[in-house]
C-alpha cells in the first residue's frame, strides 16, 4: 500500500508547487502565490480529516497520538522556513539586493509564528503523555531558544532606521540565529530528553505515513503562500519610505 | 537491583480534548495570521 500512497502524496504535493510558478494564465490572474495557497488549504482541510476520523490510534497514546500530524509538520516547516530565511540573508549580504532583505524579514515572521506553534502543540501534547505542560528538556528548550533568537532578529530590525543597515544587521543576526537549528535538530541524540528521536519512515503503519507527509506538504504551501504575501507587504513598506528616483529603480531590479 | 529501563505497558485512552485543542488552535493561527497579512496589505494599499 505505501508503494503506491508515499509516491502519491509527494506527486500531488509537487504538482500543487509547480501549477504555481508553471502556468501562464496563473500569472496573468493572480498573483502566482494564491494557487499554492489554496492548495495547501485543500491538502490540510483533507490532511486535518484524515488524522482525526480515518489515520488508527498510535499503539502507545491512542487518539492522542494524532496531534503527531499537526505537531511534527509544524517542527519540520518552522526549520524549513527558518533555512529559507538563512538562505535569504546570504543572498542578500553576497548580491546586496534589497529583494532578498524582504525575503529575510518575511521567512523569521512566518517561522516564529510556525515556532510558536509547535511549541504549543507540543505542549497540548505534552500533557496527556508526559503528565506536564512543560519541563526544562533539552529539545523543548533549545526550540524556544529557536523562537525568541528569531524574535529578537525581528525586533531588531524594528529599532533600526536605515533600510541598508537595517538589511545587513538582519541578515547577520539571521545567520547568528540560525545556527541553533542543528542544535535543536539534534538535541535528541546529544542529550538524554524526554523527547523521543526521529522516527523513520519503517517505524511507522502506511496510514500514518501518508497523513503526516499530506499535512506537511500542507503546511510548506501554506507557509511558502504566507512568506510570499508577507514579502509583498515589507516590500511595499520599503519602497514607501524611498525617495522616488531609488522607489523606481528598486522596483525595476 | 535498580532498573535501567522500565517498560510502559497500557495504552493511553480518551484526550480527544487535547487532539481537538490542537487541531483548533492550529486552525485559528493560520487563520488569525492570514487576517493579520491581510489587514497589514490593506494598511499598505491605502
Amino acid at each position: 500500500m505505501d508503494a503506491l500512497m508515499s509516491p502519491g502524496v509527494h506527486l500531488i504535493g509537487l504538482v500543487g508547487l509547480a501549477m504555481a510558478a508553471a502556468l501562464p494564465w496563473v500569472q496573468n490572474k493572480f498573483d502566482w502565490e494564491h494557487p499554492v495557497g489554496a492548495w495547501g488549504f485543500l491538502w490540510f482541510t483533507v490532511g486535518s480529516a484524515l488524522g482525526l476520523f480515518w489515520v488508527p490510534k498510535e499503539a502507545m497514546m491512542g487518539d492522542v497520538g494524532r496531534i503527531l500530524y499537526v505537531h511534527v509538520p509544524a517542527a519540520w516547516i518552522a526549520m524549513v522556513v527558518f533555512t529559507i530565511a538563512f538562505v535569504c540573508a546570504l543572498g542578500y549580504l553576497f548580491t546586496g539586493k534589497l529583494g532578498w532583505d524582504w525575503a529575510v524579514e518575511a521567512a523569521c515572521e512566518v517561522g516564529v509564528m510556525m515556532n510558536a506553534l509547535l511549541l504549543v502543540l507540543g505542549s497540548i501534547f505534552g500533557k496527556p503523555t508526559w503528565n506536564t505542560w512543560w519541563t526544562w528538556d533539552p529539545r523543548l528548550t533549545a526550540s524556544l531558544v529557536m523562537m525568541l533568537t528569531f524574535i529578537g532578529v525581528l525586533l531588531l530590525r524594528g529599532a533600526v532606521a536605515d533600510p541598508n543597515r537595517r538589511a545587513t544587521w538582519t541578515g547577520v543576526s539571521t545567520i547568528v540565529a540560525y545556527l541553533n537549528i542543528p542544535i535543536t535538530y539534534m538535541s535528541v541524540r546529544w542529550w538524554a530528553s524526554m523527547h523521543q528521536q526521529q522516527s523513520t519512515p519503517s517505524t511507522m503503519d502506511d496510514e500514518m505515513k501518508f497523513v503526516m507527509r499530506m499535512c506537511a506538504w500542507a503546511f510548506l504551501m501554506l507557509s511558502i503562500w504566507f512568506m510570499a504575501r508577507r514579502w509583498r507587504i515589507a516590500k511595499a513598506r520599503a519602497l514607501s519610505e524611498m525617495p522616488e528616483p531609488l522607489n523606481l529603480a528598486q522596483e525595476a531590479s | 537491583m535498580i532498573p535501567v529501563a522500565a517498560e510502559v505497558m497500557g495504552r493511553i485512552e480518551g484526550g480527544w480534548e487535547f487532539v481537538i485543542a490542537a487541531y483548533g488552535i492550529t486552525w485559528a493561527t493560520f487563520a488569525l495570521y492570514t487576517l493579520s497579512l491581510w489587514a497589514r496589505a490593506r494598511q499598505e494599499e491605502s
